[in-house]
C-alpha cells in the first residue's frame, strides 16, 4: 500500500470547476477509491480550502463580465462603422447563462463537496507531535507559517508510518518552490530521514 | 450616506459597489448607474432604509442605459442573517450595511437569507463579487459624482 501525502493544492485541483488535466489530481483520488493508496492531508489544508475555494471558483468561472464587456465594445464598433452584419451576441449570452449556472452550482455545493472529499482522506490532526515537528521546521527551511504547518504535519505523520515499518511514502504537491527539496539539502535530508519521496505533481 | 467599493483582485476596478441613501428614487438610481459605469463595475446594491435594489450591467450598450434593475427586496430581508454583535437595529443604515458587508466578505455562508428569491441572487451574483473582497468605504455619492 502506497501512503501519499497531499496538501491544499490537491483539494483545490479536485474541487475546482476547471481542473488542470496534466496535474492528474482526480486520478490520484480514483486510485484511493480503488484501494491502491491511502491519502493523508494536514488539518490546516482543510481549513484553508474552505476559505480559498471561492476565489478559485471566481478565477475559473468569473470571466463572463469581461467577455460581455468585450462583446459590448465589438457591438459598439460595429454600430459606429455601420456594418451591415453587426455583431451577433447570441452565443455570448448563451455562454454567460451557462457560466452563471455553473457558478451558482459551484458556490451552493462548495461545503458539501469539501466535506465529502475530506471524508475520504486521512486528516493529520494537530497532535502534540505534529506541533513539535512544526516548531522544528524553521531549522530546516524558512517558510511562511502556513507552509510550516503543512510540512510539520507531513513530516510527523511520515515518521510515524516509517517507525511502524511502512516504506512506500510519497508527498505530492504543486508547491515545489516552497516544499520541493531540489535546492535545499536540509529539506532533502528531512524527507530522506522519514523515507518520503517528493513529487511536484499528482502523477504518482 | 456611504459608498462601499469591493475589490477581489489587484485590478483597481471594483467587482461590487454598495451604496446607501435616504430614498432610492429615480434620480438616485440614475446617479448610481452612472457611478457604476464610471467605475467599470457590473453589479451594484443600492440600499435605502426600506428596500435594496440590485442593479446590474446587461452589457447591451457601453452607457448608463446598459444597467437594469435586477430585483428589489426589503433591506431587512437582505441583511436578515447579519450578526449584530450588540449593534442596535436602529443604528444608522450606513453602519448596518458596513457590518453586513464585512460579514459577507469574510463568512458569506452564514449570510444567505432564507428567502429563496434573495438567496438565488446571492448564489448567482453577490457572493462571487463580495466573498473575500477588500472593502473601501467612501463618502457620499453626491461628493463622489461631483468629483
Amino acid at each position: 500500500m502506497k501512503h501519499v501525502f497531499v496538501e491544499t493544492n490537491f483539494l483545490v485541483e479536485v474541487l475546482r470547476p476547471l481542473p488542470t488535466p496534466q496535474k492528474r489530481a482526480r486520478d490520484l483520488l480514483k486510485r484511493r477509491e480503488q484501494g491502491e493508496i491511502t491519502l493523508y492531508i494536514p488539518w490546516c489544508s482543510v481549513t484553508e480550502v474552505r476559505r480559498t475555494l471561492i476565489d478559485i471558483i471566481r478565477r475559473d468561472l468569473g470571466f463572463h463580465d469581461e467577455m460581455q464587456r468585450f462583446a459590448g465594445l465589438q457591438m459598439k464598433a460595429a454600430r459606429e462603422a455601420k456594418r451591415e452584419a453587426g455583431f451577433d451576441n447570441r452565443e455570448i449570452k448563451k455562454l454567460k447563462a451557462l457560466a452563471e449556472n455553473a457558478t451558482t452550482e459551484a458556490i451552493k455545493s462548495k461545503n458539501d463537496r469539501i466535506s465529502h472529499l475530506v471524508a475520504s482522506l486521512e486528516i493529520i490532526q494537530p497532535s502534540e507531535r505534529v506541533i513539535e515537528k512544526t516548531m522544528e521546521v524553521c531549522d530546516i527551511k524558512t517558510l511562511k507559517p502556513f507552509d510550516e504547518m503543512v510540512l510539520g504535519a507531513v513530516l510527523a505523520r511520515a515518521e510515524e508510518l516509517q517507525q511502524a515499518g511502512e516504506r512506500d511514502l510519497h508527498f505530492c504537491t504543486l508547491d515545489k518552490s516552497d516544499l520541493g527539496p531540489a535546492n535545499n539539502p536540509n529539506l532533502k535530508l528531512a524527507y530522506d530521514q522519514c523515507g518520503l519521496i517528493f513529487h511536484a505533481d499528482f502523477s504518482l | 450616506m456611504a459608498q462601499f467599493l469591493l475589490r477581489n483582485t489587484p485590478d483597481y476596478r471594483p467587482t461590487l459597489i454598495v451604496q446607501t441613501c435616504n430614498q432610492a428614487d429615480d434620480k438616485v438610481i440614475s446617479a448610481f448607474k452612472t457611478f457604476l459605469l464610471r467605475n467599470g463595475c457590473s453589479l451594484g446594491l443600492l440600499f435605502d432604509p426600506n428596500k435594496c435594489l440590485i442593479i446590474r450591467d446587461t452589457f447591451s450598450a457601453m452607457e448608463e442605459d446598459s444597467f437594469e434593475l435586477g430585483a428589489t427586496f426589503r433591506t431587512d430581508a437582505v441583511m436578515s442573517k447579519t450578526k449584530w454583535h450588540g449593534l442596535a437595529r436602529s443604528e444608522s443604515l450606513d453602519r448596518r450595511v458596513e457590518l453586513w458587508l464585512h460579514q459577507l466578505a469574510s463568512k458569506w455562508e452564514d449570510l444567505i437569507p432564507d428567502d429563496a428569491d434573495i438567496a438565488a441572487w446571492f448564489y448567482s451574483d453577490i457572493i462571487l463579487h463580495a466573498a473575500a473582497a477588500r472593502i473601501e468605504k467612501r463618502g457620499t455619492s453626491q461628493e463622489e459624482n461631483a468629483a
